[in-house]
C-alpha cells in the first residue's frame, strides 16, 4: 500500500475523485457558509448572530475554533516524534469550563456585551480596556497568520504551486463567507465542519489500522508503541522545565484555557451567540467533555502512524523540500549514506518488532523481554543515524530549523490512503483550517469595531456598522495573508500557536480576575499592573527556560500581585460605586 | 426558581460592576436536571481519562 519511500514526493498524484471531493466539500461550505448567513443588517446580527444560537452549535463552534488545522497536521506528528505527553496539555480545559460556566458566562450575558474587553471599561476604565483588546488583536492577529500557513503547505507540497498564491486561495475561501455572512455564516459553516473533519480522521484512523502488515492486530500495535515510549500519556513528575506533565497541563493549562476561552473573543464570541445562558453554558461544558477524548484520539493516531513506520521504511526526513537541498548540497554524499545506514536501520527494527510480536504471542517472558529490549535497541540506533541526516540537511540549510513533525501525517495520508480518502482527509485539514482562521477575523472584526472603531474613535452610526466590520473582516484577513509569510520558520506550528498565546492570555486573564474578584482595585493600578505583568511574561520567555504553559500562571499573578501593590501605595480616592445594569 | 448565592461570594462581596448578575433566578439546565449534575459529569470524565490515560499507558508499557 504504501506507494514510495523516497520523500520527494510533491509528484505524487492526486486522483480525479480525490479533486471532486476536496473542491465538492469546500465549495459546499463555502456556499452552506453564504446562504446561512445571508440578511445581517444590523451589528447584532452580523457580530453576534442575532443571538439565537442553540448549545450543540455553540458546542460545535468552540470546538471548530480551537481545533485547526495545525491540530490535525502537527498533533500525529507530535505523537509519532514525542509520543502522547502533548494530551496533558487540554487536562485544564475541563476545569475551565466549569470555572467559566459559573462566572464568566452569565456575566457577559446579562450585561449584553459584544465583546469580553467592554465589561472592562464599566468595571476599570477606557484605558485598561484599550490594553486588553489591543493585546488581544496582537496575540490573535498574529496567530492568525499560522493558522492559515498549515492548509496552504498541504497545497503548495501537493501541487508543486507556490506558496503565496496558495495562502491567497485558502484566506479567499474563507473571506468569501465570513466577510459576507458574520458570526451566522461563521457558526454554521463549523458545524459542517466538524462533520467533515470528524469523518477525515475516523477513515484515517481505520485505515491505519487496516495497514498494519498481516498479523499485526490493533493491540499488537499499542504494544510496539508502548515499548517504544510512544503510548506515555501521563507524565506525573513535577518539573517547571518539562513542556507538558500532569501539574504543567491540570494547572499551567488551566489558566491558560480559562483565558482563552474567557477572554479571547474569538472564542468568548462564539458562546455570546447563544439565545440563554443555559444554551451558552452547555455549548461550553459540551466541549470541556469531548476535548481530552477528542485529543486523545488524535495523538493515538499519530502513534499508529509510528507504528505503520516500524513496518513500513519511513523516509528519513518528512520535509521533501529539505531533503531535496542537502542531496543537492555540499554535503550529499553523506547524507546519502546516512539515507542508506537509515533505511537499513529500519528494516533491522522492523524485524526485531516482529520478533518482540511473536515473543508475545509466545508467551516466554524472559524472550518477550529480550525481545523488548532489542526492538529499543534497535530503535535507539535508526533514531541515532535520523539524528545524523537531520544535522546534515541542517548544515546544508542554515535556515532549517531540522524538524519535520507537521510533514508526517501528511506524507502517510499522501503515500498511503486510497484515491477518494485522500481527498477526504485533505477536506478535514481544509476544513478545520478554514473555521479556526474564519472565526478569528471575524472576532479580530469584532473587537475592531466594538472597541476602537466605535468606542476609542467615538464613531456611533448603526447604519454603517455592518460594512465596517466588513471592512474590518476583509483587513484582518489581509493582515494574516501577510504573517503567514513568516510562519514556516517558527518549527512545529501547534506548539508556536500556544507558545504566542501564552505570551499574552496570562495578563489578559488577571486584568479580568481582578475585574470580577478584587473590588477594591480600579483601573489605574489594573492598567500599571497589566503593563508590568507583560514584562515580567517577555522576561521569562527570553531569559528562562521554563515551560511556555507557566508563563499564563506567571502573567496571571503578576497582574493580581501588583494591582494589590499599585493600590495600595496609591489609592484611588473614595468614589460612589456604580452599578452596571444586568439585562 | 431558586436564588443562587454561590460560596465565594462570602468572601468576596459583591462586586459593583457585576451588579446583580451573580444572583440572578438560575434557568434549568434542558437535560440532567440540575447545573451541579453537569459539573459533577464533566468533571468526573476528567479524572476517569486521567485514570484511563495513566492505565493505558502502563498497560501498553
Amino acid at each position: 500500500m504504501h506507494r514510495a519511500l523516497d520523500p520527494l514526493w510533491q509528484g505524487v498524484p492526486v486522483s480525479r475523485l480525490d479533486w471532486i471531493i476536496l473542491g465538492g466539500a469546500l465549495a459546499f461550505v463555502v456556499l452552506f457558509g453564504l446562504w446561512k448567513g445571508r440578511r445581517r443588517k444590523d451589528a447584532e446580527a452580523y457580530l453576534l448572530s442575532g443571538r439565537d444560537a442553540r448549545w450543540t452549535t455553540i458546542c460545535l463552534s468552540i470546538m471548530a475554533t480551537q481545533a485547526s488545522a495545525i491540530t490535525f497536521l502537527s498533533t500525529p506528528g507530535q505523537a509519532y516524534v514525542d509520543g502522547m505527553r502533548f494530551v496533558q496539555f487540554y487536562l485544564g480545559l475541563p476545569l475551565a469550563m466549569v470555572v467559566l460556566s459559573v462566572t464568566v458566562v452569565p456575566i457577559f450575558h446579562r450585561l449584553k456585551v459584544f465583546t469580553a474587553y467592554e465589561y472592562l471599561e464599566g468595571r476599570f476604565d477606557l484605558k485598561t480596556r484599550t490594553l486588553a483588546a489591543v493585546l488581544f488583536l496582537l496575540q490573535r492577529g498574529l496567530a492568525v497568520g499560522l493558522t492559515l500557513y498549515a492548509p496552504a503547505l498541504v497545497l503548495s507540497v501537493l501541487l508543486g504551486w507556490n506558496l503565496q498564491v496558495n495562502l491567497v486561495l485558502v484566506a479567499a475561501l474563507v473571506m468569501i463567507y465570513t466577510v459576507t455572512g458574520g458570526t451566522k455564516a461563521v457558526s454554521w459553516a463549523q458545524s459542517l465542519q466538524m462533520l467533515i473533519i470528524t469523518g477525515g480522521m475516523c477513515v484515517a484512523g481505520f485505515m491505519v489500522v487496516r495497514q498494519l502488515p498481516a498479523g499485526v492486530s490493533l493491540p499488537d500495535a499499542l504494544h510496539v508503541a508502548g515499548v517504544l515510549g510512544r503510548l506515555n500519556a501521563i507524565d506525573t513528575t513535577f518539573d517547571l522545565n518539562t513542556r507538558y506533565n500532569l501539574w504543567s497541563g491540570l494547572i499551567g493549562g488551566f489558566f491558560l484555557m480559562l483565558s482563552y476561552f474567557g477572554t479571547d473573543q474569538s472564542q468568548v464570541q462564539r458562546y455570546l451567540t447563544g439565545k440563554s445562558v443555559a444554551q451558552s453554558r452547555l455549548g461550553l461544558l459540551a466541549n470541556g467533555l469531548l476535548k481530552v477524548p477528542m485529543q486523545f484520539l488524535i495523538l493515538l493516531l499519530g502513534a499508529l502512524v509510528f507504528v505503520y513506520y516500524q513496518f513500513a521504511t519511513p523516509p528519513v526526513f518528512f520535509n521533501p523540500a529539505a531533503v531535496a537541498k542537502a542531496r543537492a548540497g555540499a554535503e550529499a554524499a553523506t547524507f546519502q549514506v546516512a539515507e542508506t545506514q537509515y533505511r537499513q536501520a529500519t528494516e533491522a527494527r522492523a524485524e526485531k518488532a516482529k520478533g518482540f510480536l511473536a515473543a508475545r504471542k509466545h508467551g516466554n517472558a524472559a524472550a518477550e523481554s529480550q525481545a523488548r529490549a532489542d526492538l529499543q535497541a534497535a530503535d535507539a540506533r535508526a533514531q541515532a543515524v535520523r539524528a545524523g541526516a537531520v544535522e546534515v540537511i541542517r548544515r546544508s540549510d542554515p535556515s532549517s530549523d531540522g524538524k519535520d513533525v507537521n510533514y508526517i501525517f501528511l506524507s502517510y495520508v499522501l503515500h498511503s490512503l486510497p484515491a477518494g480518502l485522500i481527498g477526504l482527509v485533505l477536506a478535514a485539514v481544509f476544513s478545520a483550517s478554514m473555521s479556526s482562521m474564519s472565526a478569528e477575523i471575524n472576532a479580530l472584526g469584532a473587537t475592531t469595531v466594538v472597541d476602537i472603531w466605535r468606542r476609542l474613535l467615538g464613531r456611533n452610526d448603526p447604519a454603517k456598522e455592518v460594512w465596517v466590520s466588513r471592512i474590518a473582516t476583509f483587513a484582518w484577513g489581509c493582515f494574516a495573508l501577510f504573517f503567514a509569510q513568516y510562519a514556516s520558520r517558527l518549527g512545529s506550528l501547534v506548539e508556536a500557536v500556544n507558545i504566542l498565546g501564552s505570551l499574552f492570555y496570562g495578563t489578559i486573564l488577571g486584568i479580568f480576575l481582578v475585574a470580577f474578584y478584587v473590588k477594591r482595585v480600579k483601573g489605574g493600578a489594573a492598567f500599571w499592573a497589566a503593563l508590568v505583568a507583560q514584562a515580567a511574561v517577555f522576561a521569562c520567555f527570553a531569559f528562562t527556560r521554563i515551560s511556555f504553559l507557566w508563563f499564563n500562571v506567571v502573567g496571571c499573578f503578576c497582574v493580581v500581585f501588583f494591582a494589590l501593590l499599585f493600590h495600595h501605595l496609591a489609592p484611588p480616592p473614595a468614589e460612589s460605586e456604580a452599578i452596571l445594569p444586568c439585562a | 426558581m431558586r436564588i443562587r448565592v454561590y460560596p465565594w461570594r462570602i468572601l468576596f462581596p459583591l462586586e459593583p460592576a457585576l451588579g446583580d448578575c451573580m444572583t440572578h433566578p438560575e434557568d434549568p439546565p434542558p437535560i440532567l436536571g440540575s447545573w451541579n449534575r453537569i459539573y459533577a459529569l464533566v468533571l468526573g470524565v476528567l479524572v476517569l481519562c486521567i485514570a484511563l490515560l495513566t492505565l493505558f499507558g502502563r498497560v501498553f508499557r
